[in-house]
């Protein structure tokens, strides 16, 4: 597990609902996982402000699973 | 000097079910009680015009205070989705149906959720200025007219309703509501987050939900600071009632206790420029209270927020 997947993790964990399953299988969609639309925006949003990045709107239909959003992070965190 | 007297509030009785469309957006229960805080949106019915909503707003204000009110010397409606396209402007269609009299100011503006801020600004500098006496604040934006019945992003949010605020002058600064420390955002860059594409609502939840969750907090810090306030001075915080999610958002990320942040959607949805001032009817003559934060933030993308004062 990278670095950016745990902060993924844990802010999927401060972002989403108490109940929310874990997360073990992370090629696995999120919305598949139990989030929902604005889970993912709030996933988002957060993550934005944590690593200083842009997620435009044609990136957001495709960073749907764990695996995605550390690969984003990778290529685009500062 | 000018005070907030009455408000007065109107929500059709016709409702559409949100859990009896869950199956059709793929959404459950658990969504529309946690996320969107809406379990039916109000709807007007076909023949009911912005300005009927508007009426009967009226009609609710003059029951609730006992009495008529002839002698208005302002009014202003603010809509996005006025009668008849705009022309003429719904505060005149009101104004004729109300039988005001002809020396009366009658405008309209045009804002989305941040609409009812701006309309206290506006409407309190406009009557102080031309030494007007006794105005009317409404706000009716009936999103039924624009919503596609098949988009579940509005479908299941939007609601019908309006208000009317009395707004009268006073001598005394004692026991009055008091409007002041208004504070205003605009991000016009963004403005397609929330439009009119293909003569229905368009809405970019994701940029909207961003917007607010980002934009809102610091907006609200400034007029605690133009205030001279802390948080804990402020005995509600009224916010606009964007979704259930946005509210727990926007308080989560200031730290302020659920029960200063009233929510008041979930039986007829997001009624846009009203729902503050729907909250806002509950509560001023609470004697409790005498500082409120109001918010409103939405449609441009738009946002003003201000404090309302009781000297008690």
């Amino acid at each position: 597990m990278t670095n950016y997947t745990a902060e993924i993790l844990s802010t999927i964990k401060e972002v989403c609902p108490p109940g929310t399953p874990e997360i073990d299988d992370f090629n696995k969609p999120l919305m598949d996982c139990g989030l929902d639309s604005l889970d993912l925006s709030a996933l988002f949003l957060s993550l934005e402000e944590r690593f200083s990045v842009k997620i435009r709107d044609d990136d957001f239909d495709k960073l749907n699973t764990v695996s995605s959003i550390d690969a984003f992070l990778k290529q685009n965190a500062s | 000097m000018m005070k907030i007297t009455r408000i007065a509030g109107y929500i059709p009785d016709r409702r559409l079910d949100n859990y009896a469309r869950q199956n059709d957006f793929g959404i459950t229960a658990e969504f529309i009680d946690t996320k969107l805080g809406a379990n039916a949106v109000a709807r007007k019915s076909d023949e009911q015009e912005t300005s009927d909503l508007c009426v009967s707003a009226y009609n609710a204000l003059t029951e609730e205070a006992g009495q008529q009110y002839d002698d208005v010397d302002c009014l202003i409606v603010c809509t996005q989705n006025p009668d008849a396209q705009g022309i003429p402007h719904t505060s005149a269609i009101v104004h004729g149906k109300l039988v005001l009299p002809e020396n009366c100011a009658s405008f309209d503006i045009s804002l989305g959720c941040s609409g009812y801020v701006y309309g206290l600004s506006i409407i309190s500098s406009f009557m102080s200025a031309n030494g007007l006496r006794r105005g009317l604040l409404f706000t009716a934006d009936p999103y039924s007219k624009i919503v596609d019945m098949n988009d579940k992003n509005t479908c299941l949010l939007f609601g019908d309703g309006a208000t009317v605020t009395l707004i009268e002058t006073s001598t005394s600064d004692t026991g009055v509501w008091r409007p002041d420390h208004f504070q205003f955002f605009t991000r016009g860059r963004d403005g397609d987050a929330l439009c009119i594409e293909n003569e229905h609502l368009h809405m970019n939840g994701r940029a909207v939900f961003s917007f607010s969750a980002t934009e809102t907090p610091p907006l609200i810090t400034r007029s605690l600071e133009a205030a001279g306030l802390t948080q804990q001075e402020v005995d509600l915080f009224l916010l606009h009632q964007g979704s259930k999610y946005i509210v727990d958002t926007i308080r989560a990320r200031l730290d302020i206790p659920a029960d200063k942040v009233p929510f008041g959607m979930t039986t007829y949805g997001n009624t846009v420029s009203s729902s503050i001032p729907m909250l806002l009817k509950d509560q001023l003559d609470n004697p409790e209270f005498s500082k409120l934060l109001l918010c409103g933030f939405g449609v441009g993308l738009s946002a003003a927020s201000c404090i309302l004062t009781r000297q008690l």
